[in-house]
């Protein structure tokens, strides 16, 4: 009986926090099917008694969404793409190969991760700036395209559990380092390439200071600097001002259900044992 | 260590010398383009930020060098002070309840129930949400006269709040950042549980030791790992709060959630005071550097008593 009582226990805050966490999913949800005058009704409507698109279409005429998710996108899978060839690559590198000093770079580009972006801001923003890149996507895209000290650490982490004998017997075989590489390393680093892939994506998604800095234009514009800017215009509709964060969340959510194994996964991988 | 290569002179080494020097070549190429980011796009702009704080610059004038009179503005500016003790003390609120409630969650989580995978997914979601978004769903919530969270106030017998008034929206936005994150240190903490090995726990089963020992003698002291990476990573991310006082707050009311983040953003891009901004983020970064130091020799110097 104490058992049975305990675990009821346990589901209970299980659930409870389960509810918490998806509560504001919920509630974006359905004021973006309400019509704009219900949604101040006091007490709330729960569920909506009428299924309304029409403040999706309301937004999306107000601002130009497809222009900003293309935007975004095209910024985000140049950086993924960059951020898992060239975090690989030093991965490699750090883990398999033997250089003078290989060590020491390795410890200065882990302490990177205690430089709070914060810090950098300035003087990145003044080298933009003296480069001609504000208003440009190479503003956005190349600081962060040759990978981060957490992506460098999280496959060589990957890379040094991976046996010697594959690439020895590649060696063997003739191929050179950079064919070894390819062919047999990447392969097998599969699934670490996606958990890294999918966090990048994510991330880059999400970004908002540094584009709210960078880019003037506002037909450039990211996502969720031009949802911050819809703000504005819709003071007194919530109905399509939650249209607008469910459309900007939309892919993340979708990543995130068909993937999030890896998410799990780029928790665990993060090496601390 | 590659031996010292002058005192191998034998001509069959020779070639091995050659190789080897080429493979050190090869090791340098596959590192370049990450570490040679690093520095043009982190190491050297952090250095920068020292020189620029000692100028006044506008992008409009010339640079001017004045020494350390940014940091004496600094100190006799009663935003900059405000700001200082805003962020402080939201770091101290949400550094703290965010670990405790993990701990909370985590200690359900490790139990063997049935469908306990499920929960973690879910625990999980608000972390990968984009905060502009969420906190524009939050702010809705939020609403003091026709949101979600007073009618469930108003509901349960207790009195509207006004999230947004001076003396609660830095609340609103600490609650935002808790929701958003706790997921995250959640399965941190997961892992390190359930990464300490059974045999401790088996033996301390064997000489009956009660829950709560087990927790402060084993749990505990074998987590110290994972919270130091917690800690310093919270905090340093806590310091660094931004978005959701922008799209929350946007600083006010008053300056009431000007934290410092925020402060540096508007000084450097609406005043254009580049020089002034980089003396605040200086500051910050000493600050930062200063507490992750502190927290790396107090995790070093407490040693449990395992046995």
């Amino acid at each position: 009986m104490k058992k049975v009582l305990d675990y009821g226990l346990t589901y209970m805050l299980l659930i409870f926090f389960a509810v918490i966490s998806l509560f504001p999913f919920y509630w974006m949800l359905i004021t973006s099917l309400k019509d704009r005058k219900r949604a101040f009704v006091y007490p709330p409507e729960w569920i909506p008694d009428q299924i309304l698109l029409s403040n999706f279409s309301k937004v999306w005429n107000k601002i130009d969404f497809a222009t900003y998710m293309s935007n975004t996108l095209f910024v985000t899978v140049i950086l993924v793409a960059g951020q898992l060839m060239f975090c690989a690559m030093a991965a490699y590198g750090f883990s398999r190969m033997t250089f003078p000093g290989r060590d020491f770079i390795f410890v200065l580009l882990l302490g990177s991760m205690m430089i709070p972006q914060i810090v950098t801001m300035i003087p990145l923003y003044i080298l933009m700036k003296s480069l001609g890149w504000i208003d440009t996507y190479k503003a956005l895209i190349i600081p962060g395209m040759f990978g981060n000290a957490f992506g460098v650490f999280m496959l060589r982490q990957f890379f040094l559990g991976v046996p010697k004998e594959f690439e020895d017997a590649a060696r063997i075989d003739g191929a050179g380092i950079v064919r070894t590489f390819v062919t047999i390393i990447l392969p097998m680093a599969k699934s670490a390439l996606v958990t890294l892939g999918v966090l990048t994506f994510v991330q880059s998604w999400n970004n908002f200071q540094w584009p709210l800095i960078i880019i003037n234009s506002p037909e450039k514009q990211v996502i969720s600097v031009a949802l911050a800017s819809l703000q504005g215009q819709f003071t007194a509709d919530m109905t399509g001002m939650m249209a607008g964060a469910l459309i900007t969340l939309a892919p993340i959510l979708i990543i995130f259900i068909v993937a999030q194994k890896y998410f799990v996964q780029s928790i665990q991988m993060s090496g601390f044992k | 260590m590659i031996s010292n290569p002058t005192l191998e002179h034998a001509p069959p080494l020779l070639n091995k010398q050659k190789k080897i020097n080429r493979n050190w070549l090869y090791g340098y190429l596959f590192i370049l383009p990450t570490f040679g980011a690093y520095l043009l796009f982190s190491l050297i702009p952090t250095l920068a930020v020292f020189v620029l704080s000692l100028f006044r610059w506008d992008f409009v004038n010339n640079p001017s060098f004045v020494g350390v009179q940014n940091f004496n503005r600094l100190f006799h500016d009663p935003l900059f002070i405000k700001s200082l003790g805003i962020t402080f003390s939201y770091v101290l609120y949400n550094v703290p309840l965010q670990y405790l409630l993990s701990l909370i969650i985590v200690l359900a989580l490790s139990r063997p129930l049935r469908g306990v995978k499920a929960f973690r997914v879910i625990y999980l979601v608000p972390w990968v949400t984009t905060p502009v978004a969420i906190s524009i769903v939050w702010k809705w919530v939020l609403s003091p006269t026709t949101g979600v969270m007073n009618y469930l106030l108003g509901k349960m017998g207790m009195d509207r709040v006004d999230w947004f008034s001076s003396a609660m929206a830095m609340k609103s936005v600490l609650m935002v950042n808790i929701w958003q994150h706790t997921g995250f240190s959640t399965l941190i903490m997961l892992v390190g549980i359930q990464s300490i090995p059974k045999m401790f726990y088996e033996s301390a089963k064997i000489d009956g030791a009660s829950v709560t020992r087990v927790f402060w003698h084993i749990t505990l002291p074998l987590l110290k790992p994972t919270l130091l990476f917690l800690f310093i990573t919270g905090i340093i991310g806590s310091f660094q709060i931004f978005d959701a006082v922008y799209t929350i707050t946007n600083g006010g009311p008053g300056d009431s959630t000007s934290v410092l983040y925020f402060l540096i953003y508007k000084q450097a891009f609406n005043f254009l005071d580049m020089g002034y901004a980089s003396a605040m983020s200086v500051i910050l970064f000493l600050i930062l550097m200063i507490i992750t130091l502190l927290q790396f020799t107090v995790f070093r110097n407490t040693t449990y008593d395992l046995s």
